[in-house]
């Protein structure tokens, strides 16, 4: 593979001062410590079940930050870089900002159920629940990328995300959210195949959907 | 033995969705340091073609070989970030902007001043190929000289440079490839009403037909209104 013409080092800095200077990726972020807050107002029950509900509410605002910052970000840079680095290393510089984002908001998803749930649990647990919430962002971070390159528009963006969101909830083989509630969510332990799909079923969906993006930005 | 084509195309065809096809069959190539002006009319696909050479978007039909990566300057939108204009062209160029307004944020620049950011940016990349779009549109002359200056070292340099150009550049040689479509006048008829002569010829029936080339033809207008005429209509002729 040959050297990049814009480093992704240059193009993720680029990326960060973006969203650090749009105000949308500034309300999702509060958003999200919103969520956190209401969940963790009272108590929350078992850690796991209750990062497990985080989890699945970080689907629908992983994906309103990255929609933020994909707005806050200019089309005609995207094409300069496309252009001289190609499309997958330039939707990998759009997703390096989405991606960090999600990083924090999971260590903020992780460190309120340490702060703020009173029920003892091992250091595995909140492995375990770190490991969802990057799960469910991921689809969420992909899913607005997806809709993005198809050229929806935010209003429709935002039905998207919420239906999608509601319906992988509401179905235990949807993922992410479905597999993940109806598994750890419950509090009991769960079998190997629930397990393996809760795990797989999003990098599944995640993988699916940054294909249906690269195909998308190659037909504009 | 010749040099291997800095961008190559074969049997290129583009059309969105089902429309009519912008261009097919296209197929040419552009050797390291050679010049190729791309014009035609609005609509006739210059932008889509420049799109499609600089790999921004796959052709529907056919092939293009790309012998390293392009700097594309794309066609006008001014939709820079909010971020510092000199950060902006260092942090995508690798090097500081000479002719950038300083401590300025880029959105916040004239859609013009956005275009020179950009058009900084894409021109401080290290690519053996050049694909710029109308990339003297909103440029005063110094500023085109000064690319036109940035343009000979390229191609001196070996690079290989597409323009797509309503107004020539001040760059020698190169060839031309014409996408036809709505090209511009060869002449303007100007009819005046009034009386009298002007510039020398008289109205006849109230009215004074005049043909100009299109660059004189504000001139010819504002001297008719100065001199009391009126217009009747301005009509562009083949």
């Amino acid at each position: 593979m040959s050297r990049p013409v814009v480093p992704l080092s240059r193009v993720a800095r680029l990326g960060m001062a973006t969203a650090a200077s749009s105000r949308s990726v500034l309300a999702a972020s509060f958003g999200w410590l919103a969520v956190l807050a209401a969940v963790y107002a009272a108590d929350a029950g078992p850690p796991l079940p209750a990062l497990a509900a985080t989890a699945a509410l970080l689907l629908p605002v992983s994906a309103w930050a990255t929609a933020a910052h994909l707005a806050a970000t200019s089309a005609d840079l995207r094409q300069v870089l496309v252009a001289a680095d190609g499309p997958v290393r330039t939707l990998v510089a759009d997703a390096v900002p989405a991606l960090l984002w999600l990083l924090a908001a999971t260590a903020a998803g992780v460190l309120a159920d340490v702060a703020a749930d009173p029920h003892p649990a091992p250091v595995g647990v909140r492995l375990l629940g770190a490991l969802l919430h990057l799960l469910c962002g991921c689809v969420g971070v992909a899913l607005a990328l997806a809709l993005h390159a198809g050229r929806v528009t935010r209003g429709v963006q935002a039905l998207v995300v919420v239906a999608v969101s509601l319906a992988s909830a509401r179905s235990p083989w949807l993922p992410p959210a479905g597999p993940v509630l109806s598994t750890w969510g419950s509090g009991e332990q769960p079998g190997v195949l629930l397990a393996g799909w809760a795990m797989g079923g999003p990098v599944l969906v995640t993988a699916g959907l940054l294909a249906v993006t690269l195909r998308c930005r190659r037909r504009r | 033995m010749p040099a291997l084509p800095a961008l190559s195309v074969r049997d290129l065809g583009f059309r969105f969705g089902r429309g009519s096809w912008l261009f097919d069959g296209l197929t040419l190539d552009v050797a390291p340091g050679e010049l190729l002006r791309v014009r035609g009319g609005n609509g006739a696909g210059k932008s889509t073609l420049l799109r499609v050479l600089a790999g921004a978007v796959a052709p529907r039909r056919g092939s293009v070989h790309r012998a390293g990566p392009v700097a594309h300057l794309p066609q006008q939108t001014g939709d820079l970030p909010a971020v510092d204009a000199r950060r902006l062209v260092e942090l995508v160029s690798g090097r500081p902007g000479a002719d950038v307004p300083v401590d300025t944020r880029a959105d916040q620049l004239s859609r013009g001043w956005q275009r020179r950011v950009l058009l900084e940016a894409v021109l401080g990349l290290p690519c053996p190929i050049v694909v710029l779009d109308e990339p003297a549109a909103g440029l005063d002359a110094a500023a085109v000289h000064r690319l036109a200056d940035r343009l000979t070292d390229r191609l001196a340099a070996g690079d290989a440079v597409v323009l797509a150009e309503h107004e020539p550049l001040p760059l020698a040689g190169g060839d031309v490839l014409d996408l036809g479509g709505a090209t511009a006048p060869a002449l303007v008829e100007v009819v005046l009403a009034g009386t009298g002569t002007f510039r020398g010829a008289p109205a006849a029936g109230g009215r004074l037909t005049l043909t100009v080339p299109p660059p004189e033809r504000d001139a010819l207008l504002l001297a008719a209104l100065h001199a009391g005429w009126s217009v009747h209509s301005v009509n562009p002729l083949p």
